[in-house]
């Protein structure tokens, strides 16, 4: 399916998808992540990125893509057990970790930038951050 | 006042809008229920959440931490909104 273009390309790093489902991504199911880190976007599912990742974006929460996102210990080590045991896996860079999840080379590969021009000029999106305006099942795992 | 926080949210209207009963949109597109607690009236009822988004916001926005006068405004003409 589409999903094997994700190992196909040159990517840094690609999701080991866990689930059974081909066509599916596990969601977030931990309320305490879905809620926090769903208020300003979508939670993004936690295969998306690798640990390293998550724990660098833990740790600069007050600068999260120009924003503060600050949130009080105990609940950012929550947090951040939870996204990095259920982090993706494969090679990263530690000291360099990817942050943004719509520049992996897998993502990159499955938004072929002529396709994104036209889809945004239709659907008026925002970013490309904004999953669900194209992929309305976004939030329970399905891109297709 | 402004333009001591970060670019991205140079004012509150970045997110919020001019109209406090219009809702809003963050960055990423997400809805936000509108300021006015005639039209939200559960908005200012939690206070460990007011406490985070002032926090945030504020940062955000302004470079540091609202006054709890500062506060106690915000809150004063949204409720009257």
């Amino acid at each position: 399916m589409r999903l094997t273009a994700l190992a196909l390309s040159a990517a840094l790093l690609t999701p080991l998808i866990a689930a059974a489902d081909e066509d599916s991504v596990p969601p977030v199911t931990d309320p305490l992540v879905k809620t926090e880190c769903g208020e300003c976007h979508m939670a993004f599912q936690s295969a998306f990125l690798p640990a390293a990742s998550w724990r660098k974006i833990i740790l600069t929460l007050d600068n999260h893509f120009g924003e503060d996102a600050s949130l009080d210990v105990g609940t950012r080590d929550k947090i951040e057990s939870y996204l990095t045991a259920n982090a993706g896996r494969g090679r990263v860079d530690r000291a360099n970790p990817p942050l943004r999840i719509t520049k992996l080379g897998w993502f990159l590969s499955e938004h072929r930038e002529s396709e994104v021009k036209r889809m945004r000029k239709k659907r008026s999106v925002k970013t490309l951050a904004d999953c669900a305006t194209c992929h309305r099942d976004a939030d329970r795992g399905y891109f297709d | 006042m402004f333009a001591q926080g970060k670019s991205e949210t140079p004012a509150c209207t970045t997110c919020h809008t001019a109209s406090p009963s219009k809702m809003g949109e963050t960055r990423a597109g997400k809805p936000i229920e509108p300021m006015a607690v005639s039209v939200t009236p559960d908005r200012y009822t939690d206070p460990k959440k007011m406490a985070k988004w002032f926090r945030r916001n504020c940062k955000s926005v302004l470079g540091r931490e609202c006054t709890a006068q500062e506060k106690g405004d915000f809150l004063t003409f949204m409720i009257s909104q």
